[in-house]
């Protein structure tokens, strides 16, 4: 695929089996292995050893997983994670370019020998801390593995660095936030920041929620979050692809753009809207983005009807 | 410079190719006439605009206008090379992304200040911030030429794609306005933009928005903005209004 | 987690005949002495002759003592000001690094010299200029001495030519604040300011109103600030710490994680949100902050005491 799509991800705890066995029904786009905050200390070792089984549990129904690692021990966890399946490594509170360095060396060396190919895994750095924030383009910068997307500049460990409650009426992340997505832009890096939910209860497992958030991160343009609960899944996913409508427009933009690029033109309106060069950019980038989120439902369908398939046949 | 800086609060686009409404440019009141090479002049007339730029210009600055020339990012040699002249004040250069950019673009200005008679280093350059590269390199910018007058927050809605958010506010605007802010007032240079939301795009906005748009930067410290269409440099001067 | 319980700071004038008695009943965490310096004598001898009794009296009643200098002029200043007794120093309008670097220097030598311990007098930074924002990151990390950064939130709306005016319902400089706030916590360090309005009317305003700005300061992630009045202290002494309730809250969490573990499950439930080690954490360090804020205010009301 030209295009990872990950509209909604979901973290799964590989050592509780009532969730790393059924999470592939679940109908995410990506499954998160974690192997750091959803497990205490004392199980991380057998976590580890869980890892590599259950990249094939979860990606069942056709997810792409990735794996959370501990930044206190990427040299225990890079080697239980980086296995063929896994199309993400996640660098908990990535403070600076040496420790991105650092993973991807490890990596590479791992991918050599586990047979994954070189560089096929993403290393992406998680922005928790205000260290982190403004060390941002370093970071981003920090080794030639391909980073598609980011998020970033929040959350629970973002609040504690910086010493503040959360679930308040306004954006607390306002800047770091902003300034983690305008450095990922700056380097051609799709951003997902910059986006306030106002969440007062700081629930996160209503379905009307869910539907609302994806209706204001369709409406602002990100493409992919973090579902904290199975409930979002199914909105998110169907959420954040452009609707038919989206496409039939960006359809007709195109062809009207062909014809103004043959005229000699540059702006006309159909059907009251503006066509001009932003809009057939837009077009373009809406017309990519719904091929691959239908591909990945496609592909999501075939995985679901075959895993179920042999699961009926072994039973 | 820096008391006309603050005053120049309208700029107001006029496409190069339309002869009679640039003939009428001068009459709207606005600050500062941007003969355009860019956006509202379609390929089929590109040519024809730039080798008329010229007369254009001294026509306008002999009714009384302070005339600028938008040039077209990836044709802006040849643009450069039509607009100065004498008459010039400067130029308006959307979306420059590498300092190195801006640098090469003043050593062409200067040959061509010193081949037609222009007093040497009197071109200004107006930077448009309209990529996520220009904000995030807006100090590099802003410092590669002492020709910059002036930094701007471009039609970044359209430019960026920036999508909407419920605050009624394009995602990242304020904090894109915020950042090109202290630049400006970093490197004194006159702050460009207005608080454009949702509903105006690409800044083309009613009379009331646009006020508002122009009262809501002057609050968060800009002084002037692009006017789209010439409808809007009344309520920009309205809004921009000094108390 | 914030390295200095400095809730509530307050301006008064070395030459102030009221300097001990205000320090004494303002009950502020911190006093920063503000300078003059006379046109016509030696400014500097003037000085250096009183700062020693206006650091004792600011003292009076437990605050820790700055004194506010001007970045540009600080070397001279420098060394008229700094003596035994004083916490730090607040550099006013730095610009960049290296008048950090060479106030840092100077402090070195005054230090030796004055029989202070090498490195003890901090600077603080007061951020009244867009070069200030622009450079913050470089400035913070210039010295190890930087100990607070302060939003003057009036200077900075000057030279950013912002009106003086509060009609806009959003904050012109937010993003500006979540820029210092965020340099500051990246070096260890830590910002004050006051929350929007109040930041550019400072009035007095009415008990409720104050605590909500407090509180909205704290949320946004000020430690403190620099009070346009005493009458601000007391809200900000209340409020730039964990409330009672909320210790009352992280208790609980810490209790109910601690049962969790011991019964081998990773997060449990406590009114409908999820306990889990990262929110155990956040209860530890707020915790841990909570106590030393009583610790301050102990030491405070011992300084009445005597």
């Amino acid at each position: 695929m030209t295009h990872r799509v990950a509209r909604c991800t979901m973290f799964v705890t590989p050592t509780n089996p009532r969730f790393i066995d059924k999470a592939w029904t679940r109908g995410g786009d990506v499954y998160i292995l974690d192997i750091e905050d959803s497990i205490p200390l004392a199980e991380k070792a057998r976590c580890r050893s869980l890892i590599r089984e259950s990249i094939q549990k979860a990606n069942k129904g056709g997810a792409s997983i990735y794996v959370r690692i501990n930044k206190p021990f990427v040299d225990a966890d890079l080697p239980c994670s980086v296995w063929p399946g896994v199309d993400r490594i996640m660098l908990p509170k990535t403070e600076t370019a040496v420790e991105m360095q650092y993973a991807h060396a490890l990596m590479s060396q791992l991918e050599k020998d586990h047979g994954v190919p070189v560089g096929y895994i993403e290393l992406s750095p998680m922005i928790e801390t205000a260290l982190g924030v403004v060390n941002i383009h370093e970071i981003l910068s920090a080794t030639p593995r391909k980073i598609w997307s980011m998020g970033g500049g929040t959350g629970y460990d973002m609040a504690v660095n910086l010493g503040i409650e959360m679930f308040v009426d306004f954006d607390q992340y306002a800047y770091t936030s902003s300034y983690v997505a305008l450095a990922a832009m700056s380097l051609g890096i799709e951003a997902s920041g910059g986006v306030f939910i106002h969440n007062p209860t700081g629930r996160v497992d209503q379905r009307d929620h869910a539907l609302e958030e994806a209706e204001i991160l369709h409406a602002a343009g990100v493409r992919q979050i973090t579902a904290l609960h199975p409930n979002f899944i199914e909105p998110l996913c169907t959420g954040l692809a452009p609707t038919a409508d989206e496409m039939s427009w960006a359809q007709i933009v195109l062809e009207t753009y062909q014809e103004l690029t043959l005229a000699g033109e540059s702006v006309t309106h159909v059907n009251g809207k503006v066509v001009d060069c932003y809009e057939y950019e837009l077009a373009l980038k809406t017309l990519e983005w719904g091929r691959a989120c239908a591909e990945k439902d496609r592909f999501k369908d075939k995985a679901l009807a075959r895993s179920t398939a042999l699961l009926a046949a072994a039973s | 410079m820096s008391q006309s800086k603050n005053s120049r609060r309208s700029w107001l686009i006029v496409p190069a190719d339309h002869d009679d409404v640039v003939a009428y440019a001068g009459s709207h009141g606005a600050d500062i006439v941007v003969l355009d090479l860019e956006y509202t002049v379609a390929p089929k007339n590109k040519d024809r605009a730039r080798v008329g730029v010229t007369g254009q210009i001294a026509k306008l600055t002999a009714t009384g206008a302070e005339v600028f020339v938008r040039v077209d990012r990836v044709t802006r040699w040849a643009d450069v090379r039509a607009a100065i002249s004498r008459d010039l004040t400067g130029i308006v250069l959307p979306s420059p992304d590498d300092a190195a950019d801006i640098v090469e673009l003043d050593a062409l200005i200067t040959t061509l200040e010193k081949e037609r008679g222009v007093e040497l280093g009197t071109t200004e350059i107006v930077l448009m911030f309209e990529s996520a590269k220009s904000f995030w390199n807006a100090d590099a910018l802003g410092r590669a030429s002492a020709r910059v007058s002036g930094l701007g927050v471009g039609r970044i809605d359209l430019s960026m794609t920036l999508g909407t958010v419920p605050q009624n506010e394009f995602r990242l605007y304020r904090f894109l306005m915020t950042r090109t802010l202290v630049a400006a007032r970093m490197l004194g240079k006159q702050p460009l933009g207005a608080f454009w939301r949702p509903g105006s795009r690409g800044g083309v906005a009613s009379v009331a928005d646009t006020m508002r748009a122009a009262r809501e930067a002057r609050l968060l410290g800009f002084s002037g903005c692009v006017c789209a269409v010439p409808e809007q440099v009344a309520p920009v001067h309205a809004g921009f209004v000094q108390s | 987690m914030p390295p200095y319980i400095r809730r509530s700071l307050i301006c008064l004038s070395v030459d102030d005949p009221k300097l001990a008695e205000k320090a004494f009943e303002s009950w502020a965490d911190a006093i920063i002495l503000d300078i003059v310096k006379s046109p016509i004598q030696d400014w500097q001898q003037v000085l250096k002759a009183k700062m020693p009794t206006a650091i004792a009296a600011a003292a009076h009643g437990g605050a820790e003592v700055f004194v506010r200098l001007n970045a540009g002029t600080a070397q001279a200043e420098l060394e008229a000001t700094v003596f035994i007794g004083l916490t730090g120093v607040v550099l006013v309008g730095v610009g960049d690094r290296t008048e950090l670097v060479r106030a840092n220097e100077r402090l070195e030598v005054l230090e030796r010299e004055r029989g202070l311990a090498i490195g003890s007098v901090e600077i603080d930074l007061e951020i009244t200029t867009a070069q200030g924002v622009w450079n913050s990151l470089e400035i913070a990390r210039a010295s190890p001495r930087v100990g607070t950064m302060t939003i003057n939130e009036r200077a900075l709306y000057q030279h950013l030519e912002i009106p003086f005016e509060t009609t806009l319902e959003v904050e012109p400089i937010e993003f500006i604040k979540g820029q210092i706030i965020t340099v500051a916590t990246s070096v260890e360090s830590q910002a004050q300011g006051m929350s929007y309005p109040l930041c550019v009317s400072q009035n007095e305003v009415d008990e409720a109103t104050l605590t909500k700005a407090v509180r909205r300061a704290r949320d946004t992630g000020f430690k403190g600030v620099v009070c346009a009045h005493a009458s601000w202290v007391k809200a900000c002494n209340e409020g730039f710490r964990p409330s009672p309730a909320e210790v009352e809250y992280y208790r609980e969490v810490r209790e109910v994680f601690a049962e969790g573990l011991k019964r081998g499950l990773a997060s449990v439930p406590l009114n409908g949100k999820m306990i889990d080690v990262p929110v155990d954490l956040r209860a530890e360090v707020y915790l841990e902050w909570a106590d030393r804020v009583a610790l301050r205010d102990q030491q405070k009301i011992q300084a009445h005491q005597l």
